[in-house]
């Protein structure tokens, strides 16, 4: 009996797993109930390639002054023991997945209510948490992104935070 | 290979997979506190409306920071009985998978946002192998191990045929751009595909038709598998080495003794069928 209710749980997920690699809307309702990410999706970096990087950047501003635009995040260099281990690399994602994800939902989702998602509120506290200038009274961000041999432009900006 | 080796060689890279991944966590601990972009406070709010109050206060209690960072020790001492034990799955194999297999889902639940495919092929693995082991059947087990073997196969198979459906990656120019990213690229690559100019769609067909044809290695078996997993080490140590992927080495390598497993037992099957 028990070796059958396994069997059926390892079908049941297989199956699921093949239909998600093809329907990608079934895939996207599942996700919302699916809190573990036990229902893969295979298809890394295609059919659409990575063709870009995004830049996480901030500005102060303060009594009487506005700071330059400052990038958030360090730019990570290649190193023998990156092959094994890369610490850096996790805080990368993170910041670039709630990216993706708050620049997924400008396009279709109520700009007033942008900052109250939930990827816009984890890079607003990632923000406020870095180091500011003096006196700082507000701060604010900005998503630029560079294609292959194209400039770094601009594809977000937030509204302006104060601090306290 | 039999079915307890072939168990400790999955939990064995599992094992390692989850030092590297949990350590990781650990020495950038602070992208899991209040002031990280992995904030509990924040990411707890998505939770509200789907879970029971009561529900939450408790998650809150394991996913809030710093007690998060328990979990996440639990977890790495979990993964040292993983990568010591071979040949023998016993009591302690079982307990240490479950443990990791629990912290690994909850971690995954707690950070939406950070994990990659190995992550989360390091999740089904675990999730599945530790279900197999707790069952304390060795049928169960064994179905374990065709599962494992199913993702591995499909995974490859997945992004083999996503590739092969796209324009970009069978013109070379979806691995150009990719190896001319920051994020995911390595200049002395991209240097030599500016100076040889059919190199980027020699290495995408060579990805190409290698995870295309994953499948077929399996059905084939053999030697003929040996070759394909071999090429699908190297293949993981590329991206290692040029696109810093390095935690899919060991969450794709957790899969090849199951593979190599299940080959043999269709195999068997076949021939008492005959």
């Amino acid at each position: 009996m028990l070796s059958k209710i396994v069997l059926i749980i390892f079908i049941v997920w297989a199956a699921i797993s093949i239909i998600c690699q093809f329907k990608k809307n079934f895939l996207r309702i599942l996700r919302t109930y699916d809190f573990w990410g036990l229902i893969p999706s295979w298809t890394f970096f295609a059919p659409n390639p990575v063709n870009s990087d995004n830049f996480l950047y901030y500005r102060d501003f303060t009594l009487n002054k506005t700071t330059e635009w400052k990038k958030a995040n360090k730019e990570i260099k290649a190193s023998f023991i990156s092959l094994l281990w890369n610490p850096n690399r996790r805080e990368e994602k993170a910041i670039s997945d709630s990216m993706f994800q708050l620049l997924r939902l400008s396009d279709n989702f109520d700009k007033d209510r942008l900052h109250l998602t939930i990827s816009y509120l984890a890079i607003l506290n990632f923000i406020t948490a870095l180091k500011h200038e003096e006196n700082t009274i507000a701060t604010q961000f900005l998503f630029a992104t560079r294609k292959f041999d194209e400039f770094t432009k601009p594809i977000f900006v937030s509204n302006i935070h104060r601090l306290t | 290979m039999s079915l307890s080796l072939t168990t400790s060689l999955v939990a064995f890279f599992v094992g390692i997979y989850g030092v590297i991944s949990t350590t990781e966590l650990l020495s950038r601990k602070k992208i899991l506190s209040n002031a990280g972009v992995l904030c509990w406070d924040i990411f707890s709010l998505q939770f509200n409306q789907l879970l029971n109050k009561r529900v939450l206060k408790i998650i809150d209690k394991v996913c809030e920071y710093p007690q998060i960072l328990f979990l996440l020790y639990i977890r790495l001492i979990s993964c040292i009985p993983l990568i010591l034990i071979i040949e023998l799955p016993g009591r302690l194999l079982t307990f240490s998978m479950s443990i990791f297999s629990v912290t690994n889902l909850i971690i995954s639940f707690r950070n939406r946002y950070g994990n990659d495919g190995s992550d989360q092929m390091a999740l089904i693995v675990s999730t599945a192998l530790a279900l197999g082991l707790i069952s304390h059947n060795p049928d169960c087990l064994k179905y374990s191990l065709y599962f494992i073997a199913f993702q591995g196969i499909l995974a490859y198979s997945t992004a083999g045929l996503a590739k092969l459906s796209s324009k970009q990656w069978r013109t070379g120019l979806a691995l150009k751009y990719l190896i001319g990213t920051q994020t995911y690229g390595h200049r002395w690559l991209e240097q030599k595909t500016n100076t040889f100019k059919h190199l980027p769609i020699i290495l995408s067909w060579g990805v190409i038709l290698f995870l295309s044809c994953f499948l077929i290695f399996f059905v084939i078996g053999g030697q003929t598998l040996l070759v394909g997993l071999l090429f699908g080490m190297l293949f993981h140590f590329g991206n290692a080495i040029f696109m810093r992927l390095h935690t899919f080495i060991w969450s794709f390598l957790a899969t090849y003794p199951a593979i190599i497993f299940i080959r043999s037992d269709i195999h068997n099957i076949l021939l008492i069928n005959h």
